[in-house]
């Protein structure tokens, strides 16, 4: 198992303000596939994201990343952890205004070992033309497939994406999909993506559903539907 | 609404207050170091003006060579003008310190004690504050001067010497080496009495009744004196040397005119005795020529012989007769007409030569006459009795404290102008960044219906507070013990003046308290104003125009430097407002610097520059100088500095002094000028410059020949000759002696003596006098450096904590973090001081005249280059400190944070 999450428990505040969000979750994802996790909002999968990228740290439990146990680890670990083995892709795209669209995909490949080529990424991503822009001067599609080609860069094991879509009309949304199932086909990315769409998970490989903290139900998705032909986004 | 917003105002207070804190502190010590400099200048300058009626201060001063008389007292009073005599004696005492004596004043500058009681008894004595601080002396001491012991029954000061030096040309106080000394009349005459002291100065002090200061001194210079008055044994021999070359000069004329009379008479005389002369050799020719009628009658020749026939009637009869005896008539009574003729000729000599001395006579009589009108024009036995006159207005030692705060209050308030400048940019920093952090907020309010005039005033009102909190702060602070109470002390450590009552002066109360929420409120108003201008769609999107980030193409290819470069002209607003605050706090330090290096300056160039051990200042001088001394003439003329009036020495010198670098051309409009007039009034050779004598009324204009690297006062050489020749005085005149050795002088004769080592101590007063204001100055300059750094920096760290987090996210290590966030800012510091520091050097170096009109000193504020690097390093020091604790605030900032907030 390339991702291995065993009875992760976390909790804010304490007294009256307590709150646990991860009740004790379980899970776990193959490399190179794609999984989705779904659940109504304050279910918790955001902060699942945010313990599996080591964002947030765990109250018990653990969470392996091929096989590197995250629990545990002091600050500059887990930055070492991110920059080794994760990409992000976030809902509002957050990239940095000041930089044009080469210059912030190049922020991740300043730090990366072995980066991929910028001018494949942006052709594959459509960019080229825009590569001298900056995030002001591009529409929301745009903005994501920069951000995209930012967290693609340093070439992730793990790729997290939290409401990639979530800020995106429906075709847009299509498209940025399409380029994250081709980006899984030819790189062998393993992808985890927090969503409230209801039908991304058509196209996944796995599909988890959280609810309360806990894992409700997760299953293998066997009717793989290409994100190009999904029904309605 | 307005409620509900306000509640954010304390959290906004709690979540920024380490910034707030800043912020208050840079406002407060802003704040307070005006409201301190210019209360203290306004404590001095109101405290001088209320006591000069209570002690009377005078309209001028002037000394005379001899006492007025009661005549003339009665002469220039008699408009209502009051005048008292303010005759002092230099005593030295044990520790070579001088201390000026004076009789108890009565009308005129009474004396302000501190504590204690005036003398009333014989070996009483009030003693100057200064000098008593000085030499930690109290009421009931004793002090021992001119080998009298004095008790001190009071301290205090006069308003004529509050700034207490010995001579006008003295730049600086020397407490503990001149002071004054207020005794009993009695007192004062019996140590006058003693002798053994210097010659006396008649100075008197005057209030002036209808008169103008211009119309007294004409009553003054109106009065002579005669030699006949002078009683001072010196001034005696002087008058008398004057008076034996006129008595030498008069007994000649004298002689002369005795002469010539007495040759008058006697030629007239024996003009007298012409008529008779004439007469008997008229009858002597005629008894003659009778008898030798008698003759021829004898001989049968009746013929009457007259002087007009004679010669030719005797001629044909011998011519007829051939007879020997009437040829020997013939020649006889020609012989006899001959010495006829020959009285007649004498006689009319005589009488012209009588005519011609009586005219020398006449002649000499006049020349005489002439003569003594000469004399007295040329020996000025008449002497104009006057020897300088000034008024109050001209006097450094009246007034001197509050003419010296005039210069902090305007520097104080120009400063406050500066830093509320500053303040104001830096809040403007933080509103535009608060604006910017909460559009999307700002945007969902206006959505809502809230008005701008309502966000307006709800992020108007936290700075505003603050702004305002700061101002009461820095105010109270200012006026407190702490503020003006400090900087009192050295105006009080200074200058001879009575303890002032404090003032709050409503000007400065406006400017400390109310100017600071005034323009913060405004600052915010036009910036805010500006930024609510946005829809409320555009604020809640959060968008950026495309026009938000310069677009430009960067050449580099290393991406550290890229982004290092973006960011810079992304916080190019911070940047520039910590270069300005770089350069305001620089421009602080640079003045506490340049004030340093002034001083030191005075001081090491002064005793560089004092090649002589010994001057002697001649009140009454000798015929001949000393023969290891090199005479040389000394006249002091003024100059004008920004309204205060200055002393220039000129200096007459040979052409080849020993103790001054300066070769003088001959000719009574050239001159050399010293290195202080060059450094304060930028004169070049060639330029002409002129020099007043206000005693004189009369202006001298020179030519610059030359630049003499003398560092000592204002000073002017000349050629003696030239001098002397222009200032009326006789060709061996001199009234000042430079040795390397102590010479035998009488000190009857002499003003005062100055040694090389009075000189350098003098100088060195500045460096000593100074020293709190540069350390004040450099303490500040650093903190305002400090707090404005801290603050701009921190202000780009928090605009950039969204971008900071991201990379956080991406896995940058802390040090890699700093490249690309606090490496930049290393570039805006290193080239922002590069550029700042000698800018700030320029600008000082510019106003700094401005600090010390009232001062007649070099001012060489070149600065060693080592200083340069120091100032630099120092900068690049504290940056790198400031850095430091900023890492603290990038570590703080969560990788979660990216995923709250939505840039």
């Amino acid at each position: 198992m390339y991702l291995e999450v065993k009875d992760v428990k976390k909790s804010y505040g304490s007294d009256t303000s307590y709150i646990q969000v991860l009740k004790g979750i379980s899970t776990g994802l193959e490399r190179g596939k794609m999984c989705v996790i779904q659940g109504t909002s304050g279910s918790g999968k955001s902060t699942l994201l945010n313990c599996i990228g080591g964002l947030d740290t765990m109250d018990s439990g653990s969470i392996t990343v091929d096989g590197t146990e995250i629990f545990g680890m002091k600050p500059a670990q887990l930055s070492d952890y991110r920059r080794d083995n994760l990409g992000f892709i976030f809902q509002f795209y957050n990239l940095v205004p000041n930089l044009t669209v080469r210059e912030n995909i190049q922020i991740c490949q300043y730090i990366a070992e072995k980066p991929l080529d910028i001018d494949e990424l942006l052709e594959v991503l459509g960019l080229t033309e825009h590569q001298n822009k900056f995030p002001a001067q591009l529409s929301g599609g745009q903005q994501q497939r920069c951000a995209i080609a930012r967290a693609l860069v340093k070439n992730p094991k793990l790729l997290l994406c939290d409401e990639p879509t979530g800020a995106l009309d429906s075709k847009t949304s299509r498209d940025i999909l399409v380029l994250l199932e081709q980006i899984n086909e030819k790189y062998g990315t393993t992808m985890l993506i927090v969503t409230h769409n209801n039908y991304i998970k058509n196209m996944v490989h796995k599909v988890i559903i959280i609810k309360d903290g806990l894992v409700k139900k997760e299953y293998e998705n066997e009717k793989r539907v290409p994100a190009a032909e999904l029904e309605d986004l | 609404m307005n409620r509900v917003l306000s509640k954010r105002l304390l959290r906004d207070l709690r979540s920024n207050f380490g910034r707030y804190l800043a912020l208050l502190l840079l406002i407060v010590m802003g704040i307070y170091l005006v409201v301190s400099i210019v209360g203290s200048a306004e404590v001095v300058i109101q405290g001088t003006e209320n006591k000069k009626s209570v002690n009377k201060v005078e309209d001028g001063q002037f000394a005379v060579f001899l006492p007025l008389t009661d005549e003339d007292m009665s002469l220039l009073t008699e408009d209502g003008t009051q005048i008292e005599p303010m005759f002092s004696l230099d005593l030295k005492t044990g520790d070579d310190a001088t201390l000026r004596l004076f009789k108890n004043r009565e009308n005129i500058d009474l004396i302000q004690l501190d504590e204690g009681e005036l003398a009333s008894q014989m070996g009483e004595a009030v003693l100057e504050k200064g000098y008593a601080s000085a030499h930690d002396i109290r009421v009931g001491d004793t002090v021992t001067a001119g080998g009298v012991t004095f008790t001190v029954t009071g301290i205090g000061s006069v308003p004529d010497y509050d700034m207490c030096i010995a001579h006008f040309s003295d730049s600086a106080v020397e407490r503990s080496a001149f002071g004054l000394i207020f005794t009993t009349a009695e007192q004062y005459d019996e140590v006058k009495s003693g002798g053994g002291v210097n010659a006396e100065e008649c100075t008197y002090a005057y209030r002036l009744g209808s008169c103008t200061n211009d119309e007294f001194k004409e009553k003054i210079r109106d009065i002579k004196i005669t030699p006949e008055q002078v009683e001072d044994k010196y001034f005696r021999e002087t008058v008398d040397e004057m008076l034996e070359d006129r008595n030498k000069l008069e007994d000649g004329i004298n002689e002369l005119n005795d002469g010539s009379a007495e040759l008058s008479d006697g030629l007239a005389e024996l003009s007298g005795y012409s008529s008779d002369m004439r007469d008997a050799a008229d009858k002597l020719f005629e008894g003659y020529l009778e008898q030798a009628g008698s003759s021829l009658a004898a001989m049968g020749q009746n013929i009457t012989l007259t002087k007009e026939n004679y010669h030719d009637t005797l001629e044909s009869l011998v011519s007829a007769t051939h007879s020997e005896q009437l040829s020997a008539l013939l020649k006889s009574i020609d012989e006899i007409s001959e010495f006829r003729n020959g009285i007649y000729d004498y006689t009319e000599g005589t009488d012209s030569a009588a005519e011609g001395s009586a005219e020398l006579a006449d002649g000499v009589k006049e020349l005489k006459e002439k003569t003594d009108e000469l004399l007295d024009d040329v020996f000025s036995v008449d002497i104009e009795n006057l020897t300088s006159f000034v008024t109050a207005e001209d006097n450094i030692r009246v007034g001197g404290a509050a003419g010296d705060m005039v210069m902090d209050k305007n520097a104080g308030l120009i400063a406050g102008v500066i830093v509320l400048i500053l303040f104001a940019y830096v809040i403007s920093v933080f509103v535009v960044h608060q604006i910017e952090r909460e559009q999307s907020v700002i945007g969902a309010l206006y959505a809502l219906g809230v008005k701008k005039k309502d966000l307006m005033l709800h992020y108007i009102t936290m700075p505003t507070i603050i702004a305002l909190i700061a101002a009461v702060i820095g105010a109270v602070l200012g006026f407190s013990p702490i503020g003006i109470g400090t900087q009192v002390k050295d105006t009080y450590s200074y200058f001879s003046v009575p303890f002032f009552d404090m003032v709050y002066p409503p000007y400065l109360i406006a400017y400390g308290v109310v100017l600071p929420p005034v323009i913060c409120a405004l600052v915010n108003a036009f910036v805010i104003n500006k930024k609510l201008s946005k829809t409320a769609l555009s604020l809640m999107k959060n968008e950026q125009s495309a026009g938000s980030y310069k677009q430009f193409t960067l050449k580099t290819k290393s991406f550290p430097k890229v982004f290092a470069i973006r960011q810079l002209v992304r916080e190019s607003r911070s940047a520039v407002t910590m270069v300005i605050g770089m350069l305001v706090s620089i421009i602080v330090i640079m003045l506490g610097l340049d004030c340093y290096v002034m001083c030191c300056g005075v001081r090491d160039y002064t005793a560089l520059d004092t090649k002589y051990e010994y001057q002697y200042l001649y009140k009454y001088p000798e015929k001949t100088a000393p023969d290891e001394g090199e005479p040389a003439y000394i006249e002091t003329l003024t100059i004008d500095c920004m309204g205060y009036t200055l002393d220039v020495s000129v200096i007459g010198i040979d052409g080849e002094s020993r103790f001054f670098d300066a070769k003088p051309e001959k000719g009574k409009t050239k001159a050399v000028i010293n290195s202080s007039l060059v450094e304060r009034y930028g004169y070049k050779v060639g330029d002409r410059v002129i020099f007043s004598d206000p005693a004189a009324d009369a202006d001298y204009s020179f030519t610059v020949t030359g630049i003499s690297e003398y560092s000592v006062g204002f000073t002017v050489f000349m050629d003696i000759g030239s001098m002397r020749e222009l200032f009326g005085r006789d060709e061996d005149y001199f009234n000042t002696v430079y040795s390397d050795k102590e010479l035998d002088i009488d000190e009857g004769r002499l003003y005062s003596v100055n040694t090389k080592e009075d000189v350098e101590r003098s100088a060195s007063v500045y460096v000593k006098l100074m020293l709190s204001l540069v350390r004040t100055l450099i303490i500040a300059g650093t903190i305002i450096f400090c707090v404005v750094m801290y603050l701009m920096m921190g202000v780009m760290i928090d605009r950039s904590a969204m971008g900071i987090s991201l990379i956080k996210i991406f896995g940058y290590r802390p040090k890699e973090i700093r490249a690309l966030y606090l490496n930049g800012n290393l570039f805006v510091v290193a080239v922002g001081a590069l550029i700042a520091v000698p800018i700030a050097k320029k600008i000082v170096d510019m106003i700094f005249p401005m600090f010390i009109p009232n001062v007649a000193c070099s001012m060489k504020l070149a600065f060693p280059w080592y200083l340069y690097l120091i100032i630099y390093a120092a900068v690049i020091v504290i940056y790198t400190i400031i850095n430091r604790l900023l890492i603290g605030k990038i570590k703080k900032i969560s990788p979660a944070e990216v995923l709250k907030n939505r840039e």
